[in-house]
């Protein structure tokens, strides 16, 4: 065991993280993520001139509640949110030079649909997918995340990138919006 | 002022012990810095190195890290197995292009013995996507057949065709030995700088057949099945410790993860290596951070003792300065070479600290490689330490103005005569 000695620590300082991470998930969805208000998730990955970007966020910070609109004023944010959403090229901006279209886009939201949603802790949440296609593969080193200007309550956004580099994860901050692998 | 370089040389020489003694502490002070720089880079490189072409890990819902360090570094604790009927469904997934099934739990003199399938030796990449590489020998295709790391095979004397057993168990002496059953080395691998070099590989049939006879970690009493029959009894594995998985296409990764964490059948769980490992170095960034600030302490520590130094002498030295000026030297020349004095010893330090590391990296690096399995490398300074080099010189020649300036003060304040 002496070989390990220096990765005990790493263990002892990572383990009561890990663990917090094993409760948030939780058993009743299986593979739900963090729900943490303020800080959504992003995952990319690049396969040559293929582009794709999950967005995983509470409600909480791209619309301030997590329930189904109740009255017109929430009725319109809905509304809003969805016509934000869709537009992938506002909210993420991959290198220009690459020459990326926004080739695909899927939101997925039981509140943005229409249906009750918030599970039976109170918590909703919403998926928006985008894969582009970039005619100058070589070119596409990174991405800026402009999503923070449309969505201030967003404080955090932790981002998984899976790139010919290899693997990575990153946070960016409304301050720190470049990302790149 | 070029007159002026002999003399200062002989001055400094006349106090080579004072000045010695503070180049000592500059040097072990760069040192230190160096090198807990090159360890935490190292460190980093290491473990980046060992999972260059996995897409994902694939093990019991559990910690991610935990699967991680122990199925591919061979570190930390056991986790939770996963049954051999979700690894062949993950196999036979459309988005897989290999998977490599990992087994770990038995051991040879220290050195974990790693239960795997061909494809190991066909598909596993480390470093920049290189493939496993045979020293001697081919992969195991009988039963009873082992590869060796390439640690393993020096440390040991091992060749192939020699015939070892193995223990039950992890870790130290006093382990039920496999003693029935010994194996046949039949190749060794090439260094990797990895965990693989301290890894010994059989076959999972066979990890399954030396355990047939055992129960609860024992074996059965009075029960002893002789290796040539073991082949009458069914091999297949009912659990393996983790599954690494190569996709055809990176971009179905993160889908992929989804699938695995909804598998219905048992709660797993896939583990991108990297993100992983990207995550690891984020939680110990702040002990990364307390050390990096010791060893700056240290320097400026170094430092400070300098300056102390060279102001100390300056007492001592105001005949001797007051002589220099009587024949000539301007105060901005005194200033000078109290100023080159300090930065001169701050250079010489962090020159000295640089070699010092090379020769304990040189030295220390077999090793620190035998015991913690990390591979320090002694090449040219990495752009990190390079910046701590420049800090260091930078620092030291800010710190020698102050001791420049009094010189200066004091050589016009005194003129040619000193009253001491």
């Amino acid at each position: 065991m002496k070989r390990s000695a220096p990765l005990l620590l790493a263990l002892a300082l990572a383990m009561p993280a890990l663990a917090h991470d094993d409760h948030k998930h939780g058993h009743k969805h299986p593979h739900q993520h963090a729900h943490v208000h303020g800080q959504a998730e992003l995952k990319v990955a690049v396969d040559g001139g293929r582009l794709d970007l999950r967005l995983e966020s509470p409600l909480e910070a791209v619309l301030g509640f997590e329930h189904a609109p109740r009255n017109d004023k929430e009725r319109a944010a809905v509304a809003s949110l969805r016509k934000t959403l869709a537009v992938g090229e506002q909210l993420f901006a991959p290198t220009t030079a690459a020459g990326c279209k926004l080739a695909e886009t899927r939101v997925i939201s039981d509140v943005l649909d229409g249906k009750p949603g918030a599970g039976e802790d109170g918590h909703g949440d919403v998926v928006a997918e985008y894969r582009f296609a970039c005619a100058q593969p070589d070119k596409l080193t990174g991405l800026e995340a402009r999503l923070f200007s449309n969505f201030p309550k967003l404080r955090r956004l932790d981002v998984q990138v899976v790139s010919g580099k290899g693997q990575t994860a990153r946070r960016l901050t409304p301050r720190m919006r470049l990302l790149s692998w | 002022m070029r007159a002026l370089l002999p003399l200062a040389l002989k001055s400094a020489w006349n106090r080579r012990y004072s000045l010695g003694l503070t180049l000592l502490a500059v040097t072990l002070s760069v040192t230190l810095l160096l090198g807990i720089e090159r360890l935490r880079q190292d460190a980093r490189d290491g473990f980046a190195q060992a999972v260059s072409g996995t897409d994902l890990v694939v093990g019991a819902r559990g910690s991610p890290l935990q699967l991680l360090l122990y199925s591919v570094f061979r570190m930390g604790e056991a986790s939770h197995n996963l049954g051999w009927d979700s690894a062949r469904a993950l196999a036979a997934h459309p988005a897989v292009a290999w998977t490599i099934p990992l087994s770990l739990g038995d051991s040879h003199r220290g050195y974990p013995v790693l239960g795997t399938t061909s494809a190991y030796f066909e598909h596993f990449r480390f470093g920049d996507r290189q493939p496993l590489a045979f020293a001697a020998g081919q992969p195991f295709a009988g039963l009873f057949e082992v590869v060796l790391g390439a640690e393993v095979a020096r440390k040991l004397g091992y060749r192939p065709g020699e015939r070892i057993t193995l223990s039950h168990g992890m870790g130290g002496e006093g382990l039920a030995e496999h003693g029935d059953k010994p194996f046949t080395v039949v190749g060794i691998l090439a260094p990797t700088g990895t965990p693989v070099d301290r890894t010994l590989h059989i076959g999972l049939e066979a990890l399954e057949a030396i355990h047939l006879d055992w129960q609860g970690g024992a074996p059965i009493p009075g029960l002893n099945i002789p290796p040539e029959l073991v082949k009458k009894f069914d091999l297949t594995p009912k659990s393996v410790t983790a599954v690494l998985v190569g996709l055809k296409s990176r971009a179905a990764v993160f889908a992929m993860q989804r699938h695995v964490a909804d598998y219905r059948d048992e709660p797993l769980m896939a583990v991108l290596p990297g993100v992983a490992l990207s995550q690891l170095w984020e939680l110990l960034g702040v002990a990364e951070g307390v050390l990096r600030a010791v060893s700056a302490l240290a320097v400026a520590a170094g430092l400070a003792g300098l300056v102390a130094v060279v102001l100390a002498s300056l007492d001592q030295r105001r005949r001797e300065l007051a002589i220099l000026r009587a024949n000539g030297a301007r105060p901005r020349d005194i200033f000078l070479l109290l100023a080159l004095e300090g930065g001169a010893v701050t250079l010489a330090g962090a020159l000295l600290g640089l070699t010092l590391r090379t020769v304990l990296v040189l030295g220390l690096g077999p090793w620190v490689q035998a015991e913690y399995g990390l591979v320090l490398r002694a090449d040219w300074p990495g752009s990190g330490e390079l910046y701590a080099l420049g800090g260091v010189l930078l620092a030291g020649l800010l710190a020698s103005l102050l001791p420049g300036w009094r010189a200066y003060r004091l050589s016009l304040a005194d003129g040619m005569t000193p009253r001491l």
